[in-house]
Formats: C-alpha cells, sequence, structure tokens
C-alpha cells in the first residue's frame, strides 16, 4: 500500500496515518468541545493557528493526531499528525471528511441497532424448545440407526452360519453316497 | 483489544456449559447467546434481504441450526463467524425461494405477491439523535447517516460485513480476523478497501448534487 511517493509526501503520509487510526478503531466522541479552551485545559496543546477557525477543526485535529503519531514521523516535520493538520487545509478537510463518514456510520449502524427489538421470551422458548426436541429426534434417530445396524448383523451372520451348516451337511451327504 | 477478546472467551464458556451442562444451563447458554448476538444477526440478514421481518425469520433459523450442531463447531471462539456463516447461507436460501415465488408471480398470478409485499416491513428509517440543538442539523446528520448506509449497501457483502461488525460490535481487526477465520492483514487489507470505496462513492454523491 506504501510506495516511495508517500515516503517524501507529509499529506500522503497524514492521510494513510488517518486512514490507519480508522481501520484500527478509533474513538471519537459523538460531543464536539463548545470551545477548544477546554482541551488547552486538559493537555499542553498550543493555541490554535488561525487558519483553524472553527472550535470543530480544532476538535478533529486533536482527537485524530494526539490518538496516534503514525508509526514512521512525518519527515521534515517532527511534530503530530495534529501540527501538521494545523497548516495544511486539505488534509483537514479529508479529516473532518473522515470523521462525518466516521459520525454517520456510527449513528446509522446505531440506529440500525436499536430499530431491532430483542427477541421476545416466547421466542427465545420456543426456539430453545425446537433444539430440545431436536436433539431428542436425533438421539432416537441415532439409537435407531444403531439397533438397525445390530438387527442386519444378526440377521447376515445367523444366515452364513446356516449357509456353513447347510454346506457342511451336503459334504456329508455326498461323501456319504459316494462310499 | 482484551475486552473484545474476553466476549470471544465468553462465547467458548457458554458453549463449553451448553455442551456439558445440565438442561437449565444448556439454555441459559442458549438464551445468552441469543441475546447478545440477536440485533446483530437481524441487522446483517436485513441487509441482505431487505425486509426486516424476513430478517428475524432468518436469525431464528440461524440460531436454530447453530445450536442444533454446536458439537461440530471446533472453534468455540469462533462462534460468531460460524453464526454469520449459517445466517448468510439461510438469507440466500430465503432470496432464493423469493425469486422462485417471484417468478410464479410473474406467470400471472399476482395475489401471492401482493400478500408477499403486505407483509413485508420497511427497514427502519434512522431517526438517529446526533447532539446537535437544531432541527436542521438533525436532519441533516439522519441524511448523512442514511447516505453513508446507502452507499455501503452497494459495497460487495465481504466489505460491509466487516464494516458492520467495526460499527456494530467495535470489534478490531485482530478479533475479527479470529471470528472470521481469516488472517488479520487481508481483515486490515479489506476495511481499507471498504473506506477506499465508500470515500469514493460518497464523493460521486457530492458531486452529482453539486
Amino acid at each position: 500500500m506504501r510506495d516511495n511517493r508517500k515516503d517524501s509526501d507529509p499529506c500522503a503520509q497524514v492521510l494513510e496515518a488517518l486512514e490507519t487510526r480508522w481501520v484500527d478503531g478509533f474513538e471519537i466522541s459523538d460531543t464536539a468541545p463548545e470551545n477548544y479552551e477546554t482541551f488547552k485545559g486538559e493537555g499542553s496543546v498550543t493555541e490554535p493557528p488561525a487558519a483553524m477557525k472553527s472550535a470543530e477543526d480544532w476538535d478533529i485535529a486533536l482527537r485524530l493526531g494526539e490518538l496516534h503519531e503514525p508509526t514512521r514521523p512525518v519527515p521534515g516535520n517532527p511534530g503530530t499528525v495534529s501540527t501538521h493538520l494545523q497548516v495544511c487545509s486539505e488534509c483537514r478537510s479529508a479529516a473532518t471528511d473522515l470523521q462525518n463518514l466516521h459520525h454517520s456510520l456510527q449513528g446509522g449502524f446505531h440506529q440500525l441497532e436499536h430499530g431491532v427489538a430483542l427477541p421476545s421470551k416466547e421466542r427465545i422458548n420456543e426456539l430453545i424448545r425446537r433444539v430440545n426436541e431436536d436433539s431428542g429426534v436425533r438421539l432416537l434417530r441415532r439409537l435407531k440407526r444403531s439397533l438397525r445396524i445390530v438387527i442386519w448383523g444378526a440377521f447376515y451372520g445367523f444366515t452364513l452360519l446356516l449357509c456353513c451348516v447347510l454346506a457342511v451337511a451336503l459334504w456329508k451327504v455326498i461323501t456319504a453316497l459316494g462310499n | 483489544m482484551a475486552i473484545r477478546d474476553a466476549s470471544l472467551k465468553e462465547d467458548a464458556r457458554w458453549i463449553a456449559a451448553i455442551r456439558s451442562g445440565s438442561k437449565a444451563v444448556r439454555e441459559d447458554g442458549f438464551r445468552s447467546l441469543m441475546l447478545k448476538y440477536w440485533q446483530l444477526v437481524v441487522v446483517l440478514s436485513a441487509n441482505r434481504v431487505k425486509d426486516q421481518r424476513d430478517a428475524e425469520d432468518i436469525t431464528q433459523e440461524a440460531f436454530f441450526r447453530a445450536f442444533r450442531s454446536l458439537e461440530t463447531l471446533t472453534e468455540p471462539v469462533a462462534f460468531l463467524g460460524w453464526l454469520l456463516r449459517i445466517a448468510q447461507n439461510v438469507a440466500t436460501d430465503h432470496l432464493r425461494a423469493r425469486k422462485s415465488v417471484v417468478s410464479l408471480d410473474a406467470l400471472g398470478d399476482t395475489a401471492p405477491s401482493k400478500r408477499a409485499s403486505n407483509r413485508r416491513t420497511a427497514l427502519p428509517r434512522f431517526p438517529w439523535r446526533h447532539q446537535t440543538s437544531s432541527f436542521t442539523q438533525e436532519i441533516e446528520a439522519r441524511e448523512d447517516a442514511e447516505e453513508a448506509l446507502k452507499a455501503l449497501d452497494q459495497l460487495p457483502e465481504k466489505y460491509k460485513e466487516v464494516v458492520a461488525l467495526r460499527y456494530l460490535r467495535g470489534f478490531d481487526g485482530k478479533t475479527m480476523a479470529k471470528i472470521l477465520g481469516e488472517p488479520e492483514g487481508t481483515i486490515r487489507n479489506r476495511l481499507f478497501r471498504a473506506l477506499e470505496k465508500l470515500r469514493a462513492l460518497l464523493e460521486t454523491k457530492r458531486a452529482h448534487k453539486t
């Protein structure tokens, strides 16, 4: 997935880092901070540059960037992904898109799942009854099968024995007649 | 990641209890597994058959088949993946049966198809509430969610599955690899591809709008 171009292109690396975060499952809270001051208080982050106008931008940069450094540092930029996001509007836009997609999927799936009711007690009991019944029937079927094998085995054995006895008797009669 | 692993180990414990326990323990195990995965299987099946009531029937049948042949499951931690495969097979059978009913309907008798369409219920809409105050923002968020799911719907089944497992259960690549019985790299690659395709689809749609 990587090529040489990516090694020298910080934007490509940042994008790759963001995608990797998505693949590895990043957690972005649903609530955007009311203002960046909240974040300033929590971590040792610097004042957002003028390019980052809204608190949401700041939120994205911090959350996507701080969560993880890409496995390799961005060449020529010893800072974090968030540092790059602060200065590159294209990457910030890509990060916003990714975050929006994440939120949309999260919301969509959440509602899909919550639109499905858990199975009723009756439904569960009915299913358990079917499984139990089936296991009883299968046991009976298995027993029947073994019983059938035993009976047929006995029948064949008995027939073979009878044939042997008849053959011996026939042999004796023939030899007696010969004498 | 440890939590997800714990979840799979919990499945394995229940399965061990079902296999060796008394009737009450067995039933308890069945009940726990059903409650844990019911919604997930219904959502994934509904995605295939596009009908929630049918999806519930499919899920019930999948659980029945899974519980019936639980003894044949060699890797109890992979129960979920196994269950999903069974549900997929049941859904395929269901679609095939529905197709044959439709083709018979097409011969002239339309009454059964009408009955079938009456029976069919639409998938739930997404009245999801993003934490926004304004009504328009809420509508927008809902539309975005619908659009993202519609785009996801256009992806091949294997991509949909991994994205759904990520968002419905929060499984990471490693856990999904265990569940689906595939290498972790394959799963991660599939997620990358899914993301790539999703973004391309959404971008095209946006371009069409503008």
